[in-house]
């Protein structure tokens, strides 16, 4: 098959416009090619702007519980109930062993001496939106990171320090990498919120976005 | 109910949902089920059916949102893609061809807050302004596979031409798409055309 043709299918793909043959077959040839799954990135994109061009309609009210129950019915074959109430910990305990394995340090203490001198002042905080956590000690804390990609160019990551509705610059950084540690550069009192934010190159005073990863309250 | 979850960004909701929340998964709901059921009323042209495309949509954010991976793109394509793929399973299972236009809509009262409502405006006339510059063989093989749900080769058929020029307009229509629609998230004043 030309480029041509493959690039053909990529629309019809991204329209869901193939044979149900064809699109099997293409999702083959996806697995193995680089620039068509940029391609279809993008022209999914745009296939789903198509979307916003139909005017929006009001579903039947009971539409949105009848979806809740049945998710409810289901989740449990897939997911221990009640996971945060276990996932904290071992949330926490991933990401260090995660920068352990890796030789990192946080502070100037090794995470092995974290864990083992003062295991009772260390928390974790489970993040939303990357995997790792927030990793709190006293009234400071660490980001740590895993499987963020790399900050496009001219852009950084900056961490924000959110409290009581305000946010505060907490350090930029470039991503990357299998697990990073970031310490935060502000103090993280009891009930404030990490979050992190893709900005300009150098960084910004406030975010001008929302934020992509954020934390539990520590 | 107040949403507890409005200002986090699409994808942090979703990880929500990989976490088995359900608050986040009505929050999604809340976000786009009333864009979803458009879409998939334009396409089924049933009511009843648009329901089970949504409901099996968002069933289907919920199975996967552990697999959604944020680097790859935007929480609201991949949500709008379930949406429609179910959409466009759901006419082809049930035979539905219908291409004349719809019923008058029901009313297109959003739930959400007002200007996330001014927001779908703004965003549904800068579409429609994009895919009105498009030419007509181009809008009309988009048009057609996308909200009627037609594949290539119906499309070819349907329309009496190879099947190698429906693919192609599909493609240089949907670039063409693409380039104004990134084109004008950029300009700074709107487009006269």
């Amino acid at each position: 098959m030309g480029d041509d043709a493959v690039h053909d299918l990529t629309a019809a793909y991204a329209l869901d416009a193939l044979e149900a043959e064809d699109a099997r077959g293409y999702e083959q040839h996806l697995a193995g090619c680089d620039r068509c799954r940029e391609e279809l990135a993008s022209l999914q994109a745009t296939a789903g702007a198509l979307a916003y061009a139909i005017e929006p309609a009001r579903p039947p009210a009971a539409l949105r519980g009848r979806i809740l129950e049945a998710a409810r019915a289901e989740r449990p074959n897939v997911v221990p109930l009640r996971p945060r109430s276990w996932s904290r910990p071992l949330a926490a305990a991933a990401a260090l062993a995660a920068c352990a394995v890796a030789g990192l340090a946080v502070w100037n203490l090794s995470l092995h001496d974290q864990l083992g001198r003062a295991k009772e002042a260390l928390r974790g905080v489970p993040l939303t939106g990357a995997n790792g956590s927030v990793v709190v000690a006293g009234g400071s804390g660490a980001l740590v990171v895993s499987d963020l990609a790399p900050a496009p160019a001219g852009k950084t990551y900056e961490a924000w320090v959110i409290r009581d509705g305000r946010a505060s610059a907490a350090g930029t950084f470039g991503g990357g990498g299998r697990t990073i540690v970031i310490r935060l550069t502000r103090p993280l009192p009891a009930g404030a919120v990490v979050a992190v934010t893709l900005e300009r190159a150098g960084g910004v005073s406030q975010p001008t976005r929302k934020p992509f990863i954020t934390s539990d309250p520590v | 109910m107040p949403r507890a979850l409005a200002h986090l960004s699409d994808e942090a909701v979703v990880a929500l949902c990989a976490r088995s929340d359900e608050v986040a998964l009505g929050e999604l709901y809340d976000r786009f089920g009333a864009l979803a059921y458009g879409l998939a009323r334009r396409t089924l042209r049933d009511d009843a059916l648009a329901e089970d495309a949504v409901q099996e949509a968002f069933l289907a954010i919920w199975r996967g949102a552990a697999r959604f991976v944020p680097e790859r793109g935007k929480a609201s394509t991949w949500i709008l893609t379930l949406v429609h793929r179910r959409a466009v399973d759901l006419v082809r299972r049930e035979q539905r061809r219908r291409t004349e236009a719809l019923p008058d809509s029901v009313p297109a009262a959003v739930t959400g807050a007002a200007d996330d409502e001014l927001w779908l405006r703004l965003e549904r006339e800068r579409v429609q302004s994009a895919l009105a510059q498009l030419p007509d063989p181009q809008r009309e093989a988009i048009e057609l596979a996308y909200y009627g749900g037609f594949t290539q080769s119906e499309l070819a058929e349907r329309l009496g031409e190879p099947i190698g020029t429906i693919k192609s307009r599909m493609f240089t229509g949907l670039a063409r798409l693409r380039d104004l629609l990134e084109g004008e998230a950029w300009a700074t004043t709107p487009s006269t055309t």
